[in-house]
């Protein structure tokens, strides 16, 4: 309540704010980063991190501390990819373009179109599920779904990748 | 394939780009942008808002003194001798 209304009436926020949320950054960032590159695999994420903790501490006073502070990045830093994905989308990013074209692709490209071939909603419970270590319940939560949306995505992405890395001779059996 | 050996796949890819050493200056510079911006519009807002509260009560001051001297005139036509001297012009009103 104090930070809410210092947040409005203040002409300058007190220092103490802001180291508060420096440490929040120092404690995440590696994660948000992990996050961002998992959802766009796009080497090009040094911006969205930027953008997502700029949002981030805009929205700082509006923050309740009960939910997890990690949610609330991933939350955000989602938002911000799936603008991303949605701008690259529409400039058809010559990247995608190099990945596809390459005959002997490495296991990072060949994850890269596993997931690019996914659409946001299944490719982030995928990664959340799979990269990320989390249960479906905890994925419901962050994601503020149904377990059993949460199941279905799973499902569905999961049959995807393995068809996708059938055909391509990955790790069968 | 089942799904520990996904999990395995995918946990095998550890590739994320490197952060930037000045990153949290960079942000840091951003927010401290907005921050000034934020402060200048509070300021101007505030600034805004005294003026019109101003504004206003010059207004309800200036019209209400106006009307006070109005009434005041009038009260003062209606009793002073003037009136009275006209008094023929009415004598139809009896």
């Amino acid at each position: 309540m104090l930070k809410k209304l210092t947040s409005y009436f203040y002409l300058s926020p007190t220092e103490d704010v802001l180291d508060e949320f420096e440490q929040i950054y120092r404690e995440h960032r590696e994660y948000v980063r992990h996050v961002l590159y998992w959802l766009v695999r796009s080497e090009l994420i040094d911006e969205l991190v930027q953008e997502t903790f700029i949002k981030a501490w805009k929205n700082y006073g509006d923050f309740k501390k009960e939910s997890h502070v990690k949610t609330w990045l991933y939350r955000i830093a989602r938002n911000c990819a799936l603008d991303f994905i949605k701008k690259e989308s529409r400039h058809n990013n010559e990247n995608r373009e190099e990945i596809s074209d390459n005959a002997d692709l490495e296991m990072k490209d060949l994850i890269s179109k596993a997931l690019m071939a996914l659409n946001l909603e299944q490719r982030e419970v995928f990664i959340l599920y799979y990269k990320f270590g989390h249960t479906t319940k905890e994925i419901s939560e962050i994601l503020k779904v149904k377990e059993g949306t949460v199941k279905s995505r799973l499902s569905y992405s999961r049959d995807k990748v393995k068809n996708f890395f059938s055909e391509n001779g990955v790790l069968d059996g | 394939m089942d799904d520990k050996k996904i999990k395995e796949l995918i946990q095998s890819d550890r590739s994320a780009p490197e952060a930037p050493l000045n990153e949290w200056a960079q942000i840091n510079a951003k927010i401290s942008v907005k921050r000034t911006s934020k402060t200048s519009f509070k300021y101007f807002a505030g600034a805004f808002a005294c003026c019109l509260i101003l504004f206003a009560l010059n207004t309800e001051f200036f019209f209400s003194s106006g009307d006070q001297e109005l009434n005041e005139a009038v009260a003062e036509y209606v009793l002073e001798d003037l009136y009275f001297d006209n008094e023929d012009l009415y004598a139809w009103v009896d």
